[in-house]
Parts: structure tokens; C-alpha cells; sequence
């Protein structure tokens, strides 16, 4: 009875607040449906238009690199795809393309994420307040969603950017019943250098003679058709891949040496889903998706030479084969009980499968002797189903609360043992004014996937694996908080959180492009991470002008006690983190932009004793990992867009940005030097100078 | 793959801009300890560890003074610091040049060390803090079974070697094996000159008495006349090599074969050619089993019964100037034996090891894209290891060589 009056008298104000916002302007009122309407805490939505626009790095905007200027935020390494989130470690992110789970999102060793932004509607990102309906990943959730095409007339996009090239086309294929919007994309810098390879090899006579080439694609298609006003089905499709490949041959009298290094690897995911409205109440999404992800690394030597003495030949062959399938179906519900219920609930069931083989082998033959093998095959395949249920229920409660609470349970069920895992998902919103609000979210999540990686980079040798005896599911716990303020034009955020992590897996070998395969958990170190810290966000918003600014404070620490007997900071412990983005539309034809990151510099480990043994030799000893801060990071990019409409209507838009404007050369990696008088400093190196990128794209 | 890693690092490096940085975070000094308890030895290397961060004058910190304390289940243990002259007839490396902060010292137990011995480790130093660390002795492993069968891999005589615990082996424990040969050549010879610097330490010498005559031996084509037959027996000793085929060092598993320079090695590395120990973590074990090659050996080694040669730098002799004798040596007879030394390790024991193994590895930490280097250590206030091991060594093997 009281929980009945509570829910009415919610429904009541929520209904007074909706009609205040109608004698605002749309704009104003846009911005605080956004806010009002989430009752997650550490949720950016972002739309398609946003990501397309700004600095563009290479000329090609980058879904990843827009989210890494977010506050709560780490980077990583320069340049590359890193999305360390709330202390995160950058593999415990859920990336879903339509609501299918990638496991490899970037391009050339992360240099730029999978996501055409040509062919993005919006994208949703959570850093903490989960809602029941994710599950899988610890640290963030990147929910990106594609467009469907024009049910009625047809568009499209060229665009050539410094690296790549992307053709993007949308409309109809039955009017007003059936549509299509694909997108390709590929890079061309083979186009170049393969000409300049074969000119160099015919300049050296073709001895030696070289070859190699890089080159990324992607595809992504997606077909709609509607059944009526009630029914629709998608079928969508994404491929990526990217090829890397170098050879040398060479001959000299009577001998033959040849090397070949060829790395393929990519994903391919494709889904079917069936939106279905059963009433007014209640709206369906069956969805059914398989996708994979994998990659061959190979490299082959071979020499073979001829004397007197007879014959020598030694050749050595290499192969490794990683790759992840996921086949899965899922049944969202969306049931809306009255004007103080909004229900979500749902089943999924997914059937996953690991493959990870390495094959080594080597023939050496002297002369005058037999030949000899030696080989080695490593390598496993391991399966797993992942069953999953979940409920989410936003309330509308008294006095301007909303609490959205839910719950998931899930299974991990393999060959040898079955987890359960069960995880409260919790978050409360109050409506103070109807500017002002404060919300407060407590999140469990499961992560039992994990990445095998002998190093932070996005490697093609890089393999998922699943949770073993040696190696449970990663489990981790966050409460978030949070002020939002939105006066008219502006919106301020004060949000902190605290987060931990347990079982995580630090890798403990030597160091590899190729990580283990073969009890590759006993490679790994079982430990926990720490995480806290405040996000600040200022933001001004006209249609000429945004203005944002955010501010992270935070901590990030690991604890590895086999590893190393005490808490030490994560490699991404950046203490201060500031980010100012700014958008000025001055006319109709130009736009603005800038963004200038700072951050206090990522962690390294250096030596940090030393000890002389006489005979004038020293030996260094470490004494912690992370023991030293690099310098501060910081870099300005500035972007411009010029836009024109010709007189069939199509618009054709120049956009030149330009990657550290200032030419600031931020530390990259370091080391630790003396000077002639014994003194010791840090030496750190900058590789990534000014970068200036013009692209062009027409839309018709 | 490791080489590539290293000339991309250096090509990176060429084309980079370098910056100075002031490092945060200065350290203390810290003592620094290497005990590593065993029923065999009783030896501690004690250092002090000058800190490398806040612009530290080099030599600024030396060895001052340090007080050392070490108990066997609760009971003190007198302690003994080694003069130079013992450290360098122990073997140990002598401060004999420019600035040392190394000191040796030995604990005068009453009696030898025994399994399950708790050591406890107290160091003071003098404007450092007390250093603390404890440990026990683990097991001795014990070897039930030694299988030896030739085989041809790396296109050199191997021999696949299967070491059969008594013992069961679970993941968690950790041991360090190597492998000993022995080669013993009879020689005769018509001069012998001095001992080849390159020759393997050590190298005994002993004389036997002559042979008088050799059947047959003038009957050998371009035999010189002017031989004098003398004899003598010439030991070599020998690691045994890698211990693993290429292939399996190509596994992928490359902390399990790690190969640290173990006893008198740890600051001292690649100095003076410790003695290398192949780490093995229980995972290595198939039923109790570990099997590996010994892939290293020199197939002139295998030479038996009668053998001629030359001049030159030929195994036994040493190098000869072209205005020289010539040198001409028989060999009359070749023995060659392994002998495994297994030992079982501390986990703290296991951890330092393989921590200062992948230093010589983990260049790629600084730039960010790997797990950072560090020196485990179990010292508290302190740096270094004090870990026990106990160890076991087998007799003797003969191997012959393989019929081709």
C-alpha cells in the first residue's frame, strides 16, 4: 500500500516535470531529457553527427579516440586505441556492434578502433552504473548502434582521408519496407609503397628482391525491412580485416635466402534481429548473432646454398592461428507498467569457442648429411557456454526518485568447471529542482574472458581464452556519485567513484610477441586492482558554440602478491587528467574545433638502486614496478571544416586537422641515464611530431 | 624475435626526440642481500644499494658498517664477514677495484642445514633501515630414475635425458636443475704446452707415468719421428647446454625453461661465466618426469681409441705460432659422464630468479607495452632474496657416443 502510494505519487511529479520542459526551448530541453532520463551514473551519449565531426587524426575519425578525452578516462600509449576506463585494463571493455560483442575493435596494432563512424547512429558509453542488461566486461560498456538506411531515397558518402579511403551508400530497396545503408572502408598506403617496392627491386636487378604492404578493410551492411508498424527485422553485418606482409629474397652464387613475415587478422560478426511490439506495454528483440574474430601470424625462412661439398639447406616455419567464435541468441523485453515502471528483461544464451595452435618447425640438412626435422606443435581448443538472465526495473518513486534495480545471473559452464555468478546492479536518481540532480549507483560485473597478452598492444597474436581452474572469472565491484547541474545552456557533472577488481591477470614470462598457449594461465599472476576518483565536466552549448571541459582526478592501483609482495600503481595512474574541446561555427560554411589534452604522465618502471661491485661495474636493481612517472602529457589539436552545398544539393566537406598543433613531443617510453659526474635523471624519448591531415568527403 | 624487438627499439630510439625528466618518487638507500640457505652452503652477499633516482652523486654512498643477524629455528647463529683473500679463494668476486659496497660473510652453523630449517635474516647498515627476511629450507628432491637415449637434433649428437622424481611434482613447486659433463681424454703427446686460456675452468692436470711404446704407431701415415710419447688425463667440464631442444625453447613456455646465472651470479652476471641453472616450474613435470636434451656437445668430443691431429687450435692443444713446434697429440682414450644437480627451490627463491631472468628481457617495459621489470624481492626495508634450496646430485653417467 505505502509502496503503491510512493509509485503514484512519483508518476504524478515525473508527469509536472515533463510538462515543465515543454516551455523551454527544444535545445535546452534535449540536454535535460538527457539528463533526466538516465538514471546510470558515468553514461556519455554520443551521436553519429558528434563522432563524424572534430579532429579528425589521419583524417579519419575515430569512435575510440573521441571517448578517450572523456574524463575517467586513460589513453594509454599515443596514438593508439586504448580505453583504460576507471582503472580498467584496457581488455575489460564490452565493445557491442548492435548488440553483438567484439573481441578485436581495432586496426594496425590499435592505431584506430573497427567503428566507420560513416556508418554510426549513436553510441552509448558507461564507465559505471551498468545497467542489468550488460554483462561480460568489468570496466565499460561502448554500446554502438548503426543506421538503418533512407527507407526512401538514396544517399551517400565519399571520403578520402590521408590513410584511407570510405565509401558509405544508403536507401531503399523497397520503398518505405525495405532499406539498406552499407559501408566500406580500406586503407591505401599499399597502393603507394607496393609501386615503390617493385621500382626499388628493379633499380637492385631484383636481387634482393623485397615485398610487403599493409593494408585494412572493413564492411559494414545492414538491411532493414519493416513488417508494419509493429514488426521489424534487421540483418546486419560487419568484416574487418588487416594484412601485413614482408619478404626479402635474395640469390648469390649458388645460394638461395628467402624470408617471408605475413599477419592476417580480423573479425567478422553478423546478427538478425526481430523487433517486435506485442502492445502499447511491451516491445521484443530477438536477436541471433555469430561472430569471430582471429588471426594467422606467420613467418617463413628459408636458405639453401650449393659448394663443392654438396648441399646445405635449413628452412624454419612458423604458424600461429588465434581466434575466438561466439554464437549467440538473446530475447530483450521492454514492458512499461503503468508511468512508474519501466521493466527490461531478457535470456541469452551464448555457445563460445577458443582456438589458439602454434606450429613450429625447422629442417636443417649440412652438407654432406642427412637432413633433420625438429618440430613442435602447441595449442589447445577450448569451449564454453555462457548462459544469462537478467531483470532491470526503473521505478519512478516519491519525492523525484528514480531507482533503476536489476540483477543478472549468469553461467560459464566448460568442460572441466562451471561458474555461477550472480551480479546486483543498483542505481538511484533524485530530482532536486528540475536543473539539479544527484545519483548514486552500486554495479557488480563478470568478465570471464580473458586476454592472453604477453604485452599492452593490440597484437595479432593477442588470444582470448576463457576462464580455466587456473584462471577463474575476473569479478569487480563499483559504487559511482554523483551532482549534475544543468542552467540553461550548460551542464555541470561532479561524479567520483571507487571500484575494485579481483582475479585479475598480469602477465608474468618473458617478454613475446607470442604469449603463451599451452597452460598459458600459469604464465599469468591472479591479483586486484584499486581504483578511485572524481570527474568534473563543464559544458557550453549553443548551436555556434560548445565548450566543454573535464577534469579527472584519480588513483589506480594493482596488487600482484605473487608478483610482487605490495600495492603499486598502474602503468595508466594519472593522477590529473584535463581535456578542453571546443566547437565554433562562426558561418554556415566553417567549423571550428580544437582539443587540448593533458594528463599527468603514465608510470614505468626503472631501475632504482644501484649497487658497485668493484672493477668500476655497477648492477641496477628494481625495486618496484612503476616505480617512476614520465613527464606530464600534453598536446593541442586543432581541426577546421570548410562545407559547401552545390546546386544539386549535394555537400562536399574539406576538413584539415592537425595532430599535436604545437609539436609537443610527449614521452613515450624511457630509460635511465648519468651524466658524466655519476648523476643520475630519466632520458625519455618522443616519437610523435606535428601531424597535419586533410581529408575531403561529398555526400549526396 | 627477440633481435627484431631489439633493432626496433634502437631504430626508435634514432628517430626520437629526447627529453630529461627529473624522476619523482626517490628511493632510500636499501641494503641489499643474496642468502641463499642450502645444507651445501652458507655463504651471504650483502651490498649496499645507493639509490639511483634524485640525482645521487655516483660512489657518494659507500659501505660503511652493517650488523648481521641470522637464526635457525629461533637459536642465533655466529656470523663470520670473509677478508678479501677468502672471498677471492672462495670464488666469490673480490672489491680488489675502484669503489666495492659487496661484502661477504658466512654463517657458522653447528651442523649442516636440514629441510624444514626456518632462517631468519636481520641486517642493519649503518643510515639505512633494518632489513628483515626469513625462509626455509625445502625438501631435497629426490631422484629415482636417470634414462639416457641418443638422438639427432640440431644436427649434433643429442642425448634425451628423462629425470624421474620419487616424488610427486604439483604446479607450486619450483626447482633448478643443471647438467654437469665430465670429459676425460688420455693423451700422448710430444709437448705439452701451456693450457689453452679459452679451456673450460676447472682443468686438472695430473701426469701418468709414460707409455712405453705403442703398438702401431709408427705404422700411421706422416707419423713424425720425432715424437716423445708422454701421457697425461685432461678433465673438462661443461654445462651441458640448453637443456631443452630449439623447438621446445620455440613453446612458447619460455618462463619455464628460464636460465639464470645461479650461485655468485646474481650481481655478477656475465662476468665471470656463473654457472647457469635452468629454472622449472612444477608445470614441467609429466607424472613426476622431466625429460630434455643435451644438445651442446662438441662432436670432436666423441672421439675415442686412436686419434690424430695437428697443430692448430685443436681442442686439446693450445694455439701454436707458425714459427713454433709443431704440437702433436694422440688421443689414446675418451670417457665422457654427466651428472644432473637438481635442486628444489623456495617459491621467494623461484620468484627472484625468474625476476632477474626476464630483466635481461624487458627492455620493451619502457616503452610501455609490456609488464614492467622489477626485482622481487622478500627483504623487507631491503632489496635482494633470501630463499632456500636443497639439492640432490646424481652419480656419474657414461655416455657413449651414438653410432651414426
Amino acid at each position: 500500500m505505502f509502496a503503491a502510494a510512493i509509485l503514484t505519487a512519483a508518476s504524478m511529479h515525473a508527469q509536472t516535470i515533463e510538462k515543465q520542459d515543454t516551455l523551454d526551448t527544444s535545445y535546452v530541453t534535449a540536454v535535460k531529457e538527457k539528463m533526466r532520463n538516465t538514471t546510470q551514473t558515468g553514461l556519455m551519449r554520443l551521436d553519429g553527427d558528434k563522432l563524424r565531426s572534430g579532429v579528425a587524426v589521419f583524417g579519419t575519425p575515430d569512435v575510440i579516440k573521441h571517448l578517450q578525452m572523456l574524463p575517467g578516462v586513460a589513453a594509454g600509449n599515443e596514438l593508439m586505441s586504448g580505453l583504460y576506463v576507471h582503472g580498467g585494463d584496457g581488455n575489460d571493455n564490452l565493445f557491442l556492434l548492435d548488440g553483438v560483442p567484439l573481441y578485436n575493435i581495432t586496426h594496425f596494432g590499435g592505431f584506430f578502433s573497427s567503428f566507420n563512424t560513416d556508418v554510426v547512429d549513436n553510441l552509448d558509453f558507461y564507465k559505471s552504473g551498468f545497467p542489468a542488461r550488460y554483462g561480460g566486461r568489468l570496466s565499460s560498456v561502448v554500446d554502438v548502434e548503426t543506421k538503418e538506411g533512407d527507407m526512401f531515397k538514396y544517399h551517400g558518402n565519399l571520403s578520402l582521408g590521408l590513410i584511407d579511403g570510405r565509401i558509405q551508400l544508403e536507401g531503399p530497396i523497397v520503398k518505405g519496407k525495405t532499406s539498406f545503408n552499407f559501408g566500406i572502408r580500406r586503407s591505401w598506403m599499399d597502393v603507394v609503397t607496393i609501386p615503390a617496392i617493385a621500382y626499388a627491386n628493379h633499380r637492385n636487378g631484383n636481387n634482393p628482391k623485397a615485398s610487403g604492404g599493409y593494408s585494412m578493410q572493413d564492411l559494414n551492411a545492414r538491411v532493414t525491412h519493416i513488417f508494419s508498424g509493429r514488426s521489424k527485422l534487421n540483418v546486419i553485418a560487419f568484416w574487418g580485416r588487416d594484412y601485413l606482409h614482408a619478404g626479402l629474397d635474395q640469390k648469390e652464387s649458388g645460394s638461395t635466402m628467402g624470408i617471408n613475415v605475413s599477419s592476417m587478422w580480423g573479425t567478422l560478426a553478423t546478427s538478425a534481429n526481430w523487433d517486435y511490439k506485442f502492445s502499447k506495454t511491451l516491445r521484443g528483440k530477438l536477436t541471433g548473432y555469430y561472430s569471430r574474430s582471429g588471426s594467422d601470424v606467420g613467418y617463413k625462412f628459408d636458405v639453401n646454398s650449393s659448394a663443392d661439398g654438396g648441399s646445405m639447406r635449413i628452412t624454419m616455419d612458423d604458424d600461429n592461428i588465434c581466434a575466438v567464435g561466439d554464437a549467440g541468441v538473446k530475447y530483450d523485453f521492454d514492458f512499461y507498467k503503468g508511468d512508474t515502471h519501466h521493466m527490461r528483461f531478457g535470456a541469452s544464451a551464448v555457445y563460445h569457442h577458443y582456438k589458439a595452435t602454434r606450429e613450429y618447425s625447422q629442417f636443417r640438412q649440412m652438407p654432406g648429411a642427412d637432413g633433420e626435422t625438429d618440430s613442435n606443435t602447441d595449442g589447445n581448443t577450448y569451449s564454453a557456454f555462457e548462459p544469462a538472465v537478467y531483470y532491470e526495473d526503473e521505478m519512478f518513486l516519491a519525492y523525484n526518485f528514480t531507482l533503476n534495480a536489476g540483477v543478472r545471473a549468469s553461467l560459464f559452464s566448460t568442460p572441466v568447471r562451471t561458474w555461477a555468478r550472480l551480479e546486483p546492479r543498483a542505481a538511484l536518481k533524485w530530482l532536486i529542482t528540475k536543473d539539479l540532480c544527484t545519483k548514486l549507483s552500486y554495479t557488480r560485473m563478470s568478465q570471464y574472458a580473458h586476454l592472453v597478452s604477453a604485452m599492452y598492444i593490440e597484437l595479432p597474436t593477442n588470444s582470448w581464452m576463457p576462464s580455466t581452474i587456473g584462471a577463474g572469472p575476473m569479478i569487480s565491484d563499483q559504487i559511482a556519485g554523483g551532482l549534475y547541474f544543468t542552467p540553461q545552456h550548460f551542464k555541470f557533472n561532479l561524479e567520483g567513484w571507487y571500484k575494485t577488481m579481483h582475479n585479475m591477470l598480469t602477465y608474468n614470462g618473458a617478454n613475446a610477441f607470442y604469449p603463451p598457449l599451452v597452460n598459458w594461465e600459469k604464465s599469468f599472476t591472479a591479483g586486484n586492482g584499486r581504483s578511485w576518483g572524481l570527474e568534473a565536466e563543464a559544458t557550453y552549448e549553443t548551436p555556434k558554440l560548445e565548450l566543454s571541459a573535464y577534469y579527472t582526478l584519480s588513483w589506480t592501483w594493482r596488487e600482484f602478491m605473487a608478483y610482487y609482495p605490495f600495492p603499486f600503481p598502474d602503468h595508466n595512474d594519472n593522477r590529473h587528467k584535463i581535456n578542453l574541446v571546443g566547437t565554433w561555427r562562426p558561418g554556415k560554411h566553417w567549423s571550428l574545433f580544437f582539443n587540448w589534452n593533458y594528463h599527468t604522465g603514465n608510470r614505468i618502471t626503472l631501475p632504482s638502486h644501484v649497487i658497485q661491485t668493484g672493477h668500476g661495474l655497477s648492477s641496477m636493481l628494481f625495486e618496484a614496478p612503476y616505480n617512476a612517472k614520465l613527464p606530464d602529457y600534453h598536446r593541442l589539436d586543432l581541426g577546421a571544416d570548410y562545407t559547401f552545398t552545390n546546386k544539386k544539393g549535394h555537400r562536399w566537406n574539406f576538413n584539415l586537422s592537425v595532430y599535436n598543433a604545437y609539436n609537443h613531443m610527449n614521452a613515450s617510453f624511457a630509460m635511465l641515464d648519468a651524466d658524466a659526474n655519476g648523476n643520475y635523471y630519466g632520458l625519455a624519448y618522443g616519437l610523435i611530431p606535428i601531424i597535419p591531415t586533410l581529408s575531403v568527403s561529398y555526400k549526396f | 624475435m627477440k633481435r627484431i624487438l631489439q633493432i626496433a627499439a634502437l631504430l626508435l630510439t634514432a628517430v626520437s626526440c629526447e627529453i630529461h625528466f627529473d624522476l619523482d618518487n626517490v628511493s632510500e638507500p636499501r641494503m641489499y642481500v643474496q642468502y641463499l640457505p642450502s645444507p651445501d652452503s652458507a655463504y651471504i652477499e650483502i651490498a649496499y644499494a645507493e639509490p639511483a633516482f634524485g640525482n645521487i652523486s655516483n660512489g657518494k654512498y659507500v659501505f660503511l658498517d652493517s650488523d648481521l643477524g641470522i637464526s635457525v629455528n629461533g637459536q642465533d647463529m655466529p656470523v663470520n664477514y670473509l677478508s678479501e683473500q677468502e672471498a677471492i679463494e672462495l670464488g666469490f668476486k673480490a672489491p680488489d677495484g675502484g669503489i666495492s659496497n659487496v661484502r661477504y660473510a658466512k654463517v657458522l652453523t653447528p651442523k649442516a642445514l636440514m629441510p624444514g630449517d626456518k632462517i631468519d635474516l636481520r641486517l642493519d647498515g649503518r643510515g639505512v633501515r633494518t632489513a628483515f627476511a626469513s625462509t626455509s629450507i625445502p625438501p631435497r628432491p629426490a631422484i629415482s630414475d636417470v634414462t639416457v637415449s641418443p638422438v639427432q637434433a640440431d644436427s649434433s649428437e643429442a642425448f634425451k635425458v628423462v629425470m624421474q622424481l620419487q616424488e610427486n611434482v604439483p604446479d607450486n613447486h619450483y626447482y633448478g636443475l643443471k647438467a654437469l659433463i665430465r670429459t676425460t681424454t688420455v693423451i700422448a703427446h710430444n709437448q705439452i704446452d701451456q693450457p689453452s686460456e679459452d679451456a673450460p675452468e676447472p682443468l686438472s692436470e695430473t701426469g701418468f707415468p709414460g707409455i712405453p711404446g705403442i703398438p702401431g704407431l709408427p705404422d700411421i701415415p706422416g707419423m713424425p719421428e720425432d715424437i716423445v710419447v708422454d701421457t697425461l688425463v685432461q678433465t673438462f667440464y661443461t654445462i651441458a647446454g640448453q637443456l631443452a631442444s630449439t623447438a621446445d625453447l620455440n613453446s612458447l613456455d619460455l618462463d619455464g625453461f628460464a636460465n639464470i646465472n645461479y650461485y655468485n651470479g646474481f650481481l655478477e652476471s656475465g662476468i665471470f661465466g656463473a654457472q647457469p641453472m635452468m629454472l622449472l616450474p612444477g608445470k614441467m613435470f609429466t607424472d613426476g618426469a622431466y625429460s630434455f636434451y643435451i644438445n651442446s656437445l662438441d662432436s670432436s668430443l666423441w672421439g675415442s681409441g686412436l686419434d690424430f691431429s695437428t697443430g692448430g687450435d685443436t681442442l686439446i692443444n693450445g694455439p701454436v705460432s707458425e714459427d713454433g713446434p709443431a704440437v702433436f697429440s694422440i688421443v689414446l682414450s675418451r670417457k665422457n659422464e654427466f651428472r644432473l644437480e637438481l635442486y628444489r627451490l623456495s617459491d621467494e627463491l623461484y620468484n627472484y630468479c625468474k625476476a632477474r631472468y626476464l630483466e635481461t628481457f624487458n627492455m620493451l617495459s619502457n616503452f610501455g607495452v609490456t609488464p614492467p621489470n622489477f626485482t622481487y624481492t622478500n627483504v623487507y626495508n631491503g632489496l635482494g632474496i633470501v630463499g632456500g634450496l636443497c639439492g640432490t646430485v646424481t652419480p656419474w653417467y657414461e655416455i657413449t657416443a651414438p653410432e651414426n
